[in-house]
């Protein structure tokens, strides 16, 4: 059995690693070589901080009401966040970057970066009917840094899978994770493993396996990261020390989970919005 | 920042000044076409034909109908980015159904000549993706039928589609540089050319970029850009080609290699070098051209000129924000030029609004619903093409190739 295959890069603000485990070395390099490709293309359609981006067309068009003409994967992408938006009640709320701008919690602007209000209802954003997406609340900004890594892994686990890559493990900045395969016996020892072990704090951990996790949490004695969760409701920053921890069957929806666990954690979601 | 005329002269004496070119509005937002909804077929879905799906989702005036790739996995790819289109196996099927105005050909580069073939025959419009062909003879076959009646070709070379590019043109079209003093370019990216398959066939029928037999490796596909890019501003072909190369990476089984170095003879005494890796990623892309007066660089999205101090002012200018690179410094045009920065709402020297490819296809669409020339016509597309080619013979032979027909 070949030695598992690592790489990494900077993406999305953070760092990416994806560790490779197959037989034949070759393949894997260039398997992963695609995979980061894809992380990359993701990185490009969803920055907020580049000109030619999907979300920036989309915010600079949309502003003035127009109806816009949207790329597939991106349509099916908020029609996630849709979902989870409803579902959680609206404690996922993509539309919070203003807000993180106000409170001085994002250290660079975005490139659509007029003040506008803090606002935020992803409800205003509306699917039509020939595939175009339209805001019907002037002013709103997408901002799917939320939701953005998990979105990364699931498409470069699908080119992954698509390569014949038996097993791997993935994550956008330690904080989304997302596994598939079974993973390989560790150097000196016989048993397989049931799957990734996965420490979430000092005194937690799990095992992963064709799931993906996301943990979210807020330190209110740690600037950095107090303010990378906005309430939606109150447009204030999570003052509270908590984490979120969510198993899921998409690294897309373990993210978006997350958020909304952390902003819902005092007041518990009646479960039969989820349902 | 704000800086006066004081300001940019003193920095123009005191180094180099880079002006970032602000092209025109409609350039960047270009109108939607008069015409009819053009109905489309994308033929090959791998990452550029996906490209060219998410592309095309966003333009206005086209619809994709249908789309073909040989791989399944490929076609499925595709189908999550036109998920209402008809799905065929093949390009030759999806033409022969018919039901399109025009197709996007971003299929494997030697299988472009079968497939225009049979596009331009049935009186298609085509977008072929660049470089057209992986040999001299499937060029010209190509070349041939595009001079029949009524066909209409467009080659995926996206310079002459590029807004800042066509803006940095006209600058240096002006004499800006004055006299030329050297062409460079450079490609970098850590990329395995073997595409990752789960089965031997699928791994070999994937991998025909490291496939002597179906591609020219780099120098077709990456060179021959360069190349199209340098005639289209200089206005001249070049006439030579020295190559070296060898495998600093990718030991795959591939004879290509991964790096080349090549150098164009272009205008008696100057050259355009042109280095291009797989094995390394640091640099990315920019094409340079210097010359006695300053130097005009590429890169995508983006486009500068660095003037000498001895420069003449040209006017423009003087409107220019600062911008750092390294250890210099100059201008950047005022982004309120651009309908986004005169509302204040793009950061000066954001870059396009959109991707190249973008701007080409859009370029595509609008012409081809209009009936007007194609944006890059086979007379364009032929000797980049070609220069291709022959760099490729030229790191195989070790020999330089003259390229005399090309000009």
């Amino acid at each position: 059995m070949s030695d598992p295959v690592l790489f990494g890069l900077d993406a999305m603000r953070t760092r990416f690693e994806l560790v490779l485990h197959g037989a034949e070395p070759d393949l894997l390099s260039a398997a992963a070589h695609e995979a980061i490709e894809e992380i990359r293309a993701v990185e490009a359609q969803l920055s907020i901080f580049r000109s030619d981006s999907w979300l920036t067309r989309l915010n600079l068009d949309a502003a003035s009401g127009e109806a816009v003409r949207v790329p597939a994967p991106l349509r099916a992408l908020l029609r996630d966040c849709a979902a989870v938006h409803r579902a959680s009640e609206g404690a996922f709320d993509p539309t919070t970057g203003p807000a993180l701008d106000r409170h001085g919690l994002r250290d660079q602007s975005p490139v659509w970066s007029e003040s506008r209000s803090d606002a935020a209802d992803f409800g205003a954003v509306e699917f039509l009917d020939d595939g175009r997406v339209r805001f019907t609340q002037p002013g709103l900004q997408l901002d799917l840094g939320g939701i953005g890594k998990g979105w990364a892994l699931d498409r470069a686990a699908e080119v992954l899978r698509d390569a014949g890559v038996p097993a791997a493990l993935l994550h956008g900045g330690t904080s989304t994770v997302l596994s598939f395969g079974e993973p390989f016996p560790l150097a000196g020892r016989d048993a397989t493993p049931a799957g990734w072990q996965i420490g979430i704090e000092p005194d937690a951990c799990l095992v992963l396996r064709d799931a993906a996790l996301s943990v979210s949490a807020t330190r209110p004695h740690s600037r950095r990261s107090r303010g990378h969760v906005i309430d939606p409701r109150t447009c204030q920053p999570l003052r509270s020390r908590a984490t979120a921890a969510v198993v899921a069957c998409s690294a897309t929806l373990a993210d978006a989970w997350s958020t909304a666990l952390l902003v819902q954690s005092r007041h518990p979601f009646s479960w039969k919005s989820l349902l | 920042m704000t800086l006066d005329r004081r300001d940019f002269l003193r920095s123009g004496a005191a180094g180099m000044a880079a002006l970032a070119f602000t092209p025109d509005l409609e350039a960047l937002f270009p109108r939607a076409p008069r015409g009819e909804t053009l109905k489309l077929g994308v033929i090959g879905t791998g990452v550029q034909g996906c490209a060219a799906l998410e592309e095309l989702a966003t333009i206005e005036g086209c619809v994709v109908v249908s789309i073909a790739d040989v791989d399944k996995g490929r076609r499925n790819r595709g189908k999550r980015r036109a998920p209402d289109a008809t799905i065929y196996e093949s390009g030759a099927e999806l033409l022969d159904a018919g039901g399109i105005d025009a197709v996007v050909i971003a299929a494997s580069t030697f299988a472009h000549r079968e497939l225009a073939e049979q596009a331009l025959a049935k009186k298609i419009k085509v977008y072929l993706e660049a470089p057209l062909a992986h040999n001299q003879a499937d060029a010209a076959a190509i070349a041939a039928a595009c001079f029949e009646d009524g066909a209409w070709l467009t080659a995926g070379f996206t310079a002459n589609s590029n807004p800042v590019y066509k803006r940095a043109r006209d600058v240096f079209q002006s004499g800006a540089l004055r006299n030329l003093v050297s062409l460079r370019t450079h490609w970098r990216r850590k990329l395995s050319w073997k595409a990752a398959a789960p089965t031997p066939e699928r791994e070999q029928a994937l991998s025909w970029k490291i496939d002597p037999e179906r591609s020219t490796g780099i120098c077709g596909e990456i060179a021959s850009h360069h190349v199209h890019t340098m005639r289209w501003f200089t206005g001249k072909s070049p006439w030579s080609v020295r190559g070296w190369g060898g495998i600093r990476l990718w030991q795959n089984g591939t004879e290509l290699p991964d790096t080349v170095q090549l150098e164009f003879g272009w205008d008696s005494d100057l050259r355009c070098q042109q280095e291009l890796t797989l094995a390394s990623s640091i640099g990315g892309e920019e094409l340079e051209i210097s010359g006695t007066h300053g130097t005009i660089r590429l890169a995508g999205r983006h486009a500068w000129l660095f003037k000498e101090p001895d420069a003449a002012t040209q006017g423009w200018e003087v409107y220019a924000h600062r911008e750092r690179f390294h250890q210099d410094e100059g201008y950047v045009l005022l982004a309120n030029a651009t309908k986004l920065a005169a509302q204040g709402k793009l950061q000066a020297g954001a870059g396009l609004p959109h991707t190249e490819l973008w701007y080409a296809l859009q370029s595509f669409v609008t012409a081809a619903v209009e009936d007007t020339d194609p944006p890059c016509p086979i007379q364009d597309a032929m000797p980049s093409t070609t220069a291709g080619i022959k760099a490729a013979e030229a790191v195989v032979t070790g020999e330089e190739a003259l390229l005399g027909f090309v000009g």
